[in-house]
């Protein structure tokens, strides 16, 4: 808990720590996603009704798990997938917490806007999307300062394996496509192959 | 034994009681709602329903093809029959005052050729799109020949121009406005003594920016024979209480069949339904396909108004009449295609509003079919004539009971809501906007709100916003005090 302060306070140096001393666990890393999967799903049910465009859509928690947890998995894999090619000096763990303590200002954010909204009318609209603009921007600047920091990156060099990240990301969102269809297909081939037998025999 | 008899006896007349004959109504009364699943048809009371249906032998004219109606502004019935050549005048009880099947055209006798639509003026005077003669014929109130318009003279149009007036119109500058048939450049615009001014209310061209892309890739043989950009051609129109001319395009798919002219030529028409969708276009849900061989939007034929700004449109695919109000919240749908019953439509022409009722015209049974309001429909017109004149805790009472017998109707609690804003119960119309998902007027009241509250308890609020920030300099201070000591 401490660290992960630390971390927020000071991303450069809490990161470093953490990867010199060794402190980082994975059960930091779930705490501060289920703590994300919460601050989602607050914002979403706690938004005033007038910023709030999900008011009547009912809620599916599987679906706000996954909003939450497949970017950070997919990232989190890409990235290192990527890094490992281009001699990244993090390992797997700390890419995944790094990942995962940069979701700290998202948590912070979504509970703070949905309490700030029931103060504001639709005329201040601006002012919510800054103010929640904010948030995303802080959150990526902490991943960028993290994932720099463990890889012990320059900056162009960041810049690009974050661009390589996408697209590895991409490749992957594909391939789990394909891999899906054709488990159908396969799937659709063995039954109809069953039929078959058992209608000739 | 005796008992038993008795008692079946007594279940038989139980089991004949909901036999009972009622006339059944000719169509389903829905209307559109936005749900989480889309826009969805529901249900909905009926708002008008056939009370009576004018065939030639009721009215004791012939008709064969009737293809326009309007009303006079005292109340007498014009309507013109392309068949029988001749325009009928009824008086506001529908007994025939007079049969208008030609007149003096400087010492020869005229006549008509297959008239498709007529205009009278306030002054009486009656303007006749004489088809098949191809002209505009003009005459005083007495049947005397005021003037007759033919094929303009112009550089706009081209050779083979023909002049085939379908329908015409007067508006309050006493301009003449007529729909020439195959010509989708506009409406032809003329002056009071006939002169051709130009074009008016031109539809523009859509085409979406893939097929432009095409365009400038294919060559000029490869364009030639796709489906050429042309502008859709105006069916109908008719002047509304502001004079303003509606107009409605047959062919829905140009994204705004129905549209306001204003002077200029302008399309004016709001389209802001309170469910956001921003459309205007009668039927909103419909197939694509199937065996009944209707299919696709809605296709109008003609449109009327009344005094509180509402307006109907007829589509004879499906024969039915649309009726949005100010805003385009479509208000009712009633009307039906050859239902087999009395009062469903074979092929609709026109429609026209006169005191509460629609009057309608079907040119292929030759008859007019008048539909009368049942409670739901006077409610509303109530509730809007009242929130109108601003008695809006008149007005809320009607939509109140509009939403008693319509859960559906979303203007319905909007309109309530506005009441109440109006009333100054931000609570309650908050509640109200909230149920329609009326996010601006709901964040309006809240405002109002919130003045209120603030205004009423200033003095609580300052009290505690000042003590918070007192009582966090205090700590400050004194966590300041206890660190220095302690680094002491």
């Amino acid at each position: 808990m401490k660290q992960a302060l630390n971390i927020l306070r000071h991303p450069i140096d809490g990161v470093w720590d953490m990867k010199r001393e060794q402190t980082g666990r994975y059960r930091d890393g779930f705490i501060l996603i289920l703590l994300t999967i919460l601050a989602v799903i607050f914002n979403r049910q706690m938004r005033a009704f007038v910023f709030n465009n999900q008011y009547n859509v009912p809620l599916e928690i599987i679906k706000e798990v996954a909003i939450v947890v497949l970017p950070v998995f997919l990232f989190v894999l890409a990235n290192y997938a990527v890094t490992t090619l281009l001699d990244g000096k993090g390992t797997f763990k700390e890419i995944f917490l790094v990942t995962c303590h940069s979701l700290m200002p998202l948590i912070i954010f979504f509970v703070v806007t949905p309490i700030l909204s029931h103060l504001l009318s639709l005329n201040e609209l601006v002012y919510l999307t800054i103010i929640d603009a904010f948030g995303y921007a802080w959150m990526l600047l902490m991943l960028y300062l993290g994932i720099k920091e463990i890889h012990e990156y320059s900056a162009s060099k960041m810049v690009s394996t974050l661009v390589l990240t996408v697209i590895g990301a991409a490749i992957i969102v594909f391939i789990v496509l394909l891999f899906f269809s054709l488990l159908q297909e396969l799937g659709s081939f063995v039954y109809s192959l069953y039929r078959e037998f058992s209608m000739r025999l | 034994m005796k008992k038993c008899l008795i008692l079946l006896m007594a279940l038989l007349l139980f089991a004949c009681a909901p036999l009972t004959v009622t006339a059944s109504e000719p169509y389903r009364g829905y209307t559109y709602s936005s749900t989480d699943e889309g826009t969805l048809d529901v249900a909905a009371p009926q708002a008008y329903l056939p009370s009576a249906v004018y065939g030639s032998k009721e009215l004791g004219v012939t008709l064969t093809s009737p293809e326009d109606l309007q009303f006079d502004k005292n109340g007498n019935l014009y309507v013109c029959d392309a068949g029988q050549n001749a325009i009928y005048v009824f008086s506001p009880d529908l007994q025939l005052i007079r049969t208008v099947t030609g007149f003096d055209n400087n010492g020869t006798p005229d006549t008509f050729s297959q008239p498709y639509g007529i205009f009278v003026t306030d002054g009486g005077e009656l303007y006749v799109a004489d088809f098949g003669h191809e002209r505009v014929v003009a005459l005083n109130a007495d049947g005397s020949l005021l003037r007759i318009v033919t094929k303009p003279d112009s550089d706009l149009l081209n050779e083979s121009f023909v002049f085939q007036p379908q329908k015409v119109l007067v508006d309050t500058a006493n301009r003449l406005f007529v729909l020439s048939k195959n010509v989708n450049e506009g409406i032809l615009q003329f002056t009071e003594q006939g002169k051709f001014l130009g074009f008016y209310g031109s539809n523009t061209v859509t085409a979406n920016p893939i097929d432009i892309i095409w365009k400038e890739i294919m060559t000029e043989e490869q364009t030639g024979k796709l489906t050429q950009f042309v502008p859709v051609e105006y069916k109908n129109f008719s002047l509304d209480h502001k004079g303003f001319i509606y107009a409605v395009t047959a062919v829905s798919d140009v994204g705004d069949p129905i549209r306001r002219i204003n002077l200029s030529g302008g399309d004016v028409l709001v389209r802001a339904p309170i469910d956001g969708s921003e459309k205007v276009m009668g039927d909103v849900s419909y197939p694509y396909g199937g065996v009944t061989g209707i299919v696709g939007p809605s296709s109008f034929v003609d449109i009327t108004s009344d005094n509180l700004g509402n307006y109907y449109v007829l589509d004879d695919k499906r024969g039915r009449v649309f009726t949005y109000d100010e805003e385009g919240n479509l208000l009712f749908v009633f009307g039906a295609l050859n239902s087999g019953q009395v009062g469903s439509f074979s092929s609709p022409s026109a429609i026209a509003y006169h005191e509460h009722r629609v009057y309608a015209l079907d040119r292929a049974n030759a008859e007019m079919i008048v539909f009368e309001p049942t409670e739901y429909a006077r409610i509303m017109e109530e509730a809007m004539n009242s929130y109108l004149l601003q008695e809006y805790e008149e007005s809320l009472e009607l939509w109140e009971e509009i939403i008693k017998r319509n859960n559906n109707c979303d203007l319905a609690y909007y309109k309530a809501g506005y009441c109440l804003y109006r009333m100054m119960e931000y609570p309650k119309a908050m509640e109200y906007f909230k149920l329609v998902n009326a996010k601006e007027s709901y964040s309006d009241a809240m405002v109002k709100y919130n003045q209120i509250v603030m205004d009423a308890n200033f003095e609580t609020y300052a009290t505690v916003a000042a003590v918070v920030v007192a009582a966090g300099l205090i700590a400050w201070v004194v966590v300041r005090i206890i660190r220095k000591r302690k680094s002491v």
